[in-house]
């Protein structure tokens, strides 16, 4: 066996000048070929974003007099109207609370399709991946990045709308009808709401690498992470068969000296209020001490199913491919 | 072991390879040895199904190989992917991307041999605008990017399957032009699989015939050509011995033969050299002709070594 001395390298020419934070490699040309897909994911960051600014302050304070003037009896009013939203979905203050979840959920489901269609299973489908494969970088580096990059910013976007949720949890959970929904919204929304995310990304990845046809791989993903999502309604072995724990609320009544007094239970008879010199109401949810031990152990759950399903995919590419 | 003025460099070397899609499959190529010196263009012929593809594949470091060894460029197939420059049969490109960022992901892919306006000149040959989306060229307008980004890393070794199938007549003659400029100056080695036998001819001057996943002939053509010879006479193919008839037919009242020769050829014989085509066709008929691979072509065996 001889070895070739590698030949003098083409005087390379500089097409590009790049600044320090010009992406370049792989990078830049993941950031091509799914500029689609980061803009329609921008999109609807920035959209739940301003949404959830919306119910922080200007859509919450129709909602925020009635409590202030009737306290919970105020909130049942208020969830019991008819306000409709552009005329064509409730308008509800109760309603509209959780809508930015139900976008966080379908978001999820399309970073896992995205991972097994257009980012895996459509390159190998059509033969792409081969074409870049064909190129300097290795598969194992090519994977590494086409996860990598969007778990970037699957994490950013997910972790700024996980954080608004829950200021706006803070300053408006009071607001919400008590019941089963605020209990599985508190325990549901935090840190695993990002890991769901990512291992959704994971997950999509693997199946696009395994099934290596479009079409079979997006239904399979989609099936999937159905499961995940399944399990993270409180089903996970762990959290046993139970409900998630209860979340214990106060109320209480303001009356016009600043002092604090007990609801007089006047419903919304304003005669009855003005007698018991009743200034304005005050409610809201007590932190419970099992949402850490829960989320965590949720979170960690799904990092680990995340990590199996990377080493997994990586596994696939070597079997398929000869990557050094 | 070091490259030495004795030995000439390889580019590429196959020893007992074997490469199987799926358990139950027949093999694609099965103890495949041969080995290909640093420098040629060779031409990689055989029957549709006979491996091909999968030998190019394999070299690329696209695939792994079921068992054997493969080395390329002195190490392991994907080693030096830098060095290497893959062209696929079906011409993958991104369709929504412009040629200008087509060739933008070649220059971003291979940092510090990407040769820009090279690549720039063969898509401007062919009269392409920059802006034109990948999505709306025709089958050789795409053969013709494809290629410029196989060209534009300057690659050490090309691995080209079926570069020419959809080029018309004259892109063809041009860009095979450009590539044997580039191998005769810069000493690349090509390994392209083709059917069109008369651009070889012009083009190659190494010859692997691949046949049911095995070499059947390898070597310089013009060794090959002349380890042949193109008899017609009175007989049968009995009387050629101890040459090694590949094929032979009737021909008016005698009969015509490609023999292999051992030794100068009996008087009573017309004989002439067959051309590159004659021999190919005569090969293909005949499958289970012996392999024949000249010393330069032979894989070194794995474990002694003279």
């Amino acid at each position: 066996m001889t070895t070739i001395a590698p030949a003098p390298a083409p005087v390379p020419a500089a097409p590009h000048r790049r600044g320090a934070l010009r992406p370049s490699g792989l990078v830049w040309t993941l950031l091509r070929l799914h500029r689609t897909a980061l803009f329609v994911w921008l999109g609807f960051v920035a959209f739940t974003a301003m949404f959830l600014l919306w119910l922080q302050g200007p859509g919450a304070s129709a909602t925020q007099d009635r409590l202030d003037a009737l306290g919970y009896t105020g909130v049942q009013i208020s969830a019991s109207s008819s306000d409709m939203l552009l005329g064509f979905t409730s308008g509800l203050y109760n309603d509209l609370f959780y809508d930015p979840g139900t976008l966080i959920t379908l978001a999820s489901f399309g970073v896992a399709l995205f991972a097994a269609g257009p980012l895996t299973a459509r390159e190998l489908e059509s033969g792409t991946a081969q074409l870049v494969w064909g190129q300097s970088p290795s598969p194992a580096r090519w994977l590494a990045t086409k996860l990598a990059l969007p778990a970037l910013f699957v994490t950013a976007g997910m972790s700024l709308l996980v954080l608004l949720y829950r200021l706006l949890w803070d300053a408006h959970g009071n607001l919400l009808i008590a019941g089963i929904s605020p209990r599985a919204f508190y325990f549901s929304v935090g840190p695993a709401t990002v890991a769901a995310a990512l291992s959704g990304l994971a997950l999509g990845a693997l199946v696009g690498l395994t099934v290596r046809r479009t079409l079979p791989a997006l239904a399979l993903a989609g099936f999937g992470y159905f499961l995940v999502n399944a399990f993270r309604t409180n089903s996970w072995p762990f959290q046993g068969r139970y409900q998630q724990p209860e979340i214990h609320s106060r109320s209480w009544a303001v009356n016009s000296a600043g002092a604090e007094i007990p609801d007089p239970g006047c419903y919304d008879n304003r005669q009855c209020l003005a007698r018991h010199d009743v200034a304005h109401f005050a409610r809201e949810y007590l932190p419970s001490s099992d949402y850490w031990p829960r989320q965590l152990l949720e979170t960690g759950v799904l990092l680990g199913l995340t990590a199996l399903a990377v080493a997994a995919a990586f596994l696939v590419l070597r079997q398929r491919s000869n990557h050094v | 072991m070091s490259s030495t003025s004795s030995t000439p460099a390889v580019a590429l070397e196959a020893s007992g390879l074997g490469k199987r899609y799926g358990r139950r499959a027949a093999a694609a190529l099965d103890d495949c040895s041969f080995r290909l010196p640093a420098g040629r263009i060779s031409a990689l012929v055989g029957p549709n199904g006979a491996g091909k593809s999968t030998l190019l594949a394999l070299a690329a470091g696209l695939l792994r190989p079921t068992e054997g060894t493969l080395t390329v460029l002195g190490g392991a197939p994907g080693a030096f992917r830098d060095r290497v420059a893959f062209l696929a049969q079906n011409k993958p490109l991104y369709p929504q991307l412009t040629i200008a960022d087509t060739l933008r992901m070649g220059a971003e892919l291979n940092p510090g041999r990407w040769d820009a306006a090279y690549a720039a000149r063969i898509v401007e040959e062919g009269s392409l605008q920059p802006g034109q989306k990948i999505r709306g060229l025709s089958g050789g307008q795409r053969t013709r990017v494809a290629l410029a980004l196989a060209l534009g890393k300057r690659p050490d070794l090309m691995l080209l399957d079926e570069p020419l199938a959809d080029l018309d007549p004259l892109a063809r003659h041009e860009l095979m032009g450009t590539l044997m400029a580039d191998a005769a100056e810069r000493g690349t080695t090509v390994l392209m699989s083709s059917h069109i036998v008369s651009e070889l001819a012009d083009a190659c001057d190494h010859l692997l015939l691949l046949g049911r996943g095995r070499i059947r002939l390898g070597g310089g053509i013009d060794d090959l050509l002349a380890a042949h010879t193109l008899v017609t006479g009175r007989g049968t193919p009995a009387d050629l011995a101890p040459h090694t008839v590949i094929e032979s037919r009737a021909a008016g009242r005698g009969l015509s033969a490609l023999i292999r020769r051992d030794g100068p050829v009996d008087g009573g014989w017309e004989t002439e050299e067959p051309s590159l085509e004659e021999l190919l066709l005569a090969h293909l008929r005949s499958p289970d002709a012996p392999a024949l691979l000249t010393p330069s072509t032979t894989a070194a065996p794995v474990e002694v070594r003279a």
